[in-house]
């Protein structure tokens, strides 16, 4: 049973523990080896921990039982420890261990170097080392609060198991218990210098940064479906559409930021706002992202942050000599890890309102982590016992000063392209160039307040008047100001409207009939618009507006398209008006006989046996008789509502005769120019066939059709005969590439087919070589019996005529 | 859901996950039984102001309505 599981059962960390979860926690302990259960009886209670296994399982019990116990035990942890644990409450308790060991790094404690082997091995460390970006982790584990999951990377979630088979897999998860007593611990300071000098820099506000987000999630809804490739990965052409649905300038790219569309989109499956579809074809939007739009921006930008430390498939700009490979895209990687250290980091700045040399900040990441972790493989650090301690001081500093240098070549530039490319774009840090020509940085109100819990001063307050955050001109052009702009301000506009442009702090949308109508199939209704509109409009709404919507609006109600509704057919128009009282308020007579019933028919309908139910989701009817002649005929009791029009496309009625069609060359013809192929009139119908369709007629379709490629039509021809006496003599005929020409066809041993027009020629031939007689070199004449002459070693004989068979 | 096989005609019959369109003037509906693009998929008439669509080609004839200017109300609801 996996680790996780079993707290799963058991979620509410509040409630007493009863037998049920006792009995679980007991078979969690009950997994680990008796030395690591010693080793947590000793951590949780000292010296009043027992020695043996299950008498140590029963003592740690009773401490997850007592909260006030539990509480000790956290009381004891140390800082590092406890920084850790709240660093893995803040992202909801659970984390891929390669997102969460460098968070451990970038917090600066001290933590325990301590190697346990056992884990040293299971995480794939180099044997006997200590110094692996993942050893505070297994320091962490020691306190025995932490259980070990599977993660899994296509569903981007973490699943239970007790299995450990990579560290791109693992997972670690807090138990619930503990969820009450973890208290906020922040990381430590980076020791890092502020920028002297004075800087000027480019930032995004909180709605321009929400922007393209929101755009993106109403394309989203439009979109349709689309089916995932073999990769598990959206295709090509889907993408193409929602860009194309986003417009020119939905995201600048450079360098630092590629394939911005891609990136937002991987962001929203990443923070789960949108999850892909793994059996069926439609994407589905989180239920209550209509909410999640309208949140503060403080508590939107959170959820932007954890999507990015956790985003895959998109990645930054990679140096030249880091790879990473397609299955590694779609999985927590090395990118995660650097991802992470730095969002942890920029939450452990000396001042969160100060200007940092982004140069600086790396070697302060360096130092942070002593340069234990990196994108790429390290080389292990092995002290070697038979130095001196100052020796080995010595190497050690050479060996870290090189792992400094590559870290300036590799790391260095992408923490760079981090900063200035997706977290510039998230709104959260602003960008300045330095005077040497490096980069500097430092947060946006945005930044502190998502890392220090900051308050971010918005336009206005839930509740309050809504502010004057657009103007609509008559051209139907809005003009939105992204300072005043509320995160429900700038999500209706997306339903509503279709983004141009935006230039800072302005964003120009430009609202369409085609916007209109999208607006109008989400729910809303004409009235509903025009007040929005209104209540953020710096003036009142222009009358081209009001008129243009309203018209909009009447036209939507002309044509009425219900895909896959139920249909009722009665007998006549006396039994279906007598039933439509009967029948849902939503029930809408149609034609005669007709009731369309929009909301499904009620089941005392369908439960009756004398009603015939055709559900043409399923396979239609077989209800049509074909004869060799073409002669096709509907099974009146069988047929539904299109097999006659299905007919009506290749074959012609029969006058007078209902139900009864044919099939011609004519009427296929008609159907090919209609657009129609052979293939498709015999696949239509052979779905409607009671039994297999005539073969001939299968053989005739495509030759009426005039279907290119098909085999040449059958013929008569006139052949001779040409025959010799021996098998010798016709080997040396076949072989003369004087006779080659005339020879049509091979007919036996001795005997060759010959064209009429070339017999002048093959005689002439035979004769020259004495196979025929001079007699015999002309044809001879029908009804003549030939002379002895001609009766030489050759003769060519021509199949009886009608006239010779007649006597002639 | 399975067919049903009666021996003879029945007084009701219930089609399923038929996919209909209507109008509200029959000269609309005889403009877009015209149209080359969407007159093919228009099936059966059933009255001067509806008509059964092909099955599956419901958001082919949304999306041709919509490129020839027409605002087509698309009603999802329980069959």
């Amino acid at each position: 049973m996996s680790d996780a599981f079993i707290e799963e059962a058991f979620p509410d960390p509040f409630a007493p523990m009863d037998p049920e979860e006792r009995m679980h926690l007991a078979m969690l302990f009950n997994q680990y080896q008796a030395d690591t259960v010693k080793r947590l009886a000793q951590r949780w209670l000292g010296r009043a921990a027992r020695t043996r296994k299950q008498e140590c399982i029963e003592q740690l019990l009773g401490v997850l039982a007592a909260p006030d116990s539990l509480r000790t035990v956290y009381d004891s942890l140390t800082p590092f420890e406890k920084s850790g644990l709240w660093m893995l409450l803040q992202r909801g308790g659970t984390l891929p261990v390669l997102e969460f060991a460098p968070c451990l790094l970038a917090a600066g404690y001290e933590f325990s170097e301590q190697v346990n082997y056992h884990s040293s091995y299971r995480y794939g460390m180099s044997y006997g080392s200590s110094e692996g970006y993942l050893q505070p982790l297994i320091s962490l584990e020691e306190t025995g609060l932490l259980l070990n999951i599977s993660v899994d990377s296509w569903s981007n979630s973490l699943e239970q198991t007790a299995f450990v088979r990579h560290t791109a897999t693992h997972g670690v998860a807090m138990l619930r218990r503990l969820l009450p007593h973890v208290q906020p611990v922040p990381p430590r300071p980076l020791e890092l210098p502020p920028c002297t000098e004075s800087l000027s820099g480019e930032f995004r506000r909180p709605a321009q940064a929400a922007m393209p987000i929101v755009s993106l999630m109403e394309a989203l809804r439009g979109v349709g479906e689309f089916s995932l490739t073999n990769k598990g990965a959206m295709p090509r052409p889907f993408i193409n559409r929602i860009v194309k649905r986003l417009g020119d300038g939905f995201a600048a790219e450079s360098p630092a930021f590629p394939d911005p569309a891609g990136f937002y989109l991987q962001l929203l499956i990443s923070a789960q706002f949108v999850t892909l579809p793994l059996l069926g074809r439609e994407i589905s939007l989180d239920p209550d992202i209509d909410l999640l739009m309208a949140e503060p921006y403080a508590v939107q930008a959170t959820h932007w942050l954890n999507g990015y430390r956790s985003l895959k498939v998109w990645h930054e700009t990679l140096p030249a000599h880091v790879h990473l490979y397609g299955d590694d895209l779609h999985r927590t990687n090395s990118l995660h890890a650097i991802r992470n250290l730095v969002v942890t980091a920029l939450g452990a700045l000396p001042d969160p309102g100060a200007w940092y040399a982004t140069s600086a900040f790396s070697e302060a990441l360096f130092a942070r982590t002593r340069g234990r972790l990196s994108l790429g493989y390290q080389q292990p650090w092995h002290p070697s016992y038979s130095l001196s301690k100052a020796a080995q001081e010595k190497k050690y500093a050479e060996h870290l000063e090189k792992r400094r240098l590559a870290w300036q070549t590799t790391e260095q530039p992408l923490i760079a392209d981090m900063l200035q490319g997706p977290l510039f774009a998230l709104g959260l840090v602003e960008i300045a160039s330095l005077s040497d020509r490096g980069q500097a940085f430092r947060l946006t109100d945005l930044g502190r307040s998502v890392l220090y819990g900051v308050p971010l001063f918005e336009a206005t307050q839930d509740g309050g008047a809504a502010p004057d955050a657009w103007i609509i001109q008559p051209n139907l052009e809005v003009i939105a100001y992204l300072d005043r702009a509320r995160p429900q301000d700038l999500a209706f506009l997306a339903k509503i409207a279709e983004r141009k442009s935006s230039t800072g702090p302005v964003a120009v949308y430009s609202i369409t009939r085609e916007s209109a109508y999208a607006a109008f199939e989400a729910g809303f209704t004409v009235d509903e618009l025009l007040r929005g509109l209104q209540q953020s409009s710096v003036r009142e709404l222009p009358d081209v507006l009001i008129r243009s919507l309203r018209e909009w609006a009447a036209r939507r109600e002309r044509i009425v398209l219900y895909p896959q509704t139920s249909l009722l057919q009665y007998a006549d128009t006396a039994d279906r008006d007598a039933a439509l009282p009967s029948l849902p308020r939503t029930a809408q007579p149609l034609g005669d006989r007709f009731v369309l019933l929009p909301d499904g028919p009620p089941r005392s309908l369908t439960a009756r046996k004398e009603v015939q139910s055709i559900d043409y989701a399923a396979a239609p009817f077989r209800c049509v008789s074909v004869t060799e002649e073409g002669h096709l005929r509907i099974d009146p009791r069988r047929a539904d509502l299109l097999v006659a029009s299905e007919l009506g496309a290749f074959a012609d009625p029969v006058p007078g005769t209902p139900g009864a069609w044919t099939l011609t060359r004519e009427s296929v013809q008609r159907a090919v120019n209609a657009g129609h192929t052979a293939e498709g009139i015999l696949k239509a119908l052979g779905t409607r066939a009671r039994s297999s369709i005539p073969p001939i007629l299968v053989v005739a379709v495509p030759r009426w059709a005039r279907k290119i490629g098909q085999p040449a039509p059958a013929s008569l021809h006139t052949l001779l005969v040409l025959e010799l006496p021996t098998e010798e003599i016709a080997a040396a005929v076949e072989a003369s590439h004087r006779f080659q020409p005339l020879l049509r066809s091979r007919l036996g041993p001795r005997a060759f087919s010959i064209a009429p027009e070339d017999e002048a020629a093959a005689r002439r031939l035979l004769a020259e070589y004495g196979l025929l007689g001079a007699a015999a070199l002309a044809p001879p004449e029908p009804g003549t019996t030939p002379t002895s002459a001609s009766r030489s070693a050759a003769k060519t004989t021509r199949p009886r005529s009608r006239k010779a068979a007649s006597g002639e | 859901m399975a067919q049903s096989e009666p021996a003879a005609p029945l007084p009701l019959v219930v089609h399923r996950h038929v996919s209909i369109l209507t109008t509200d003037d029959p000269l609309l509906l005889t403009e877009l039984k015209a149209d080359r693009k969407i007159g093919p998929l228009l099936l059966v008439q059933l009255s001067d102001t509806a008509v059964v669509i092909a099955p599956g080609s419901e958001e082919t004839v949304a999306r041709h309505l919509l490129k020839a200017g027409h605002l087509p109300k698309i009603c999802k609801a329980g069959v």
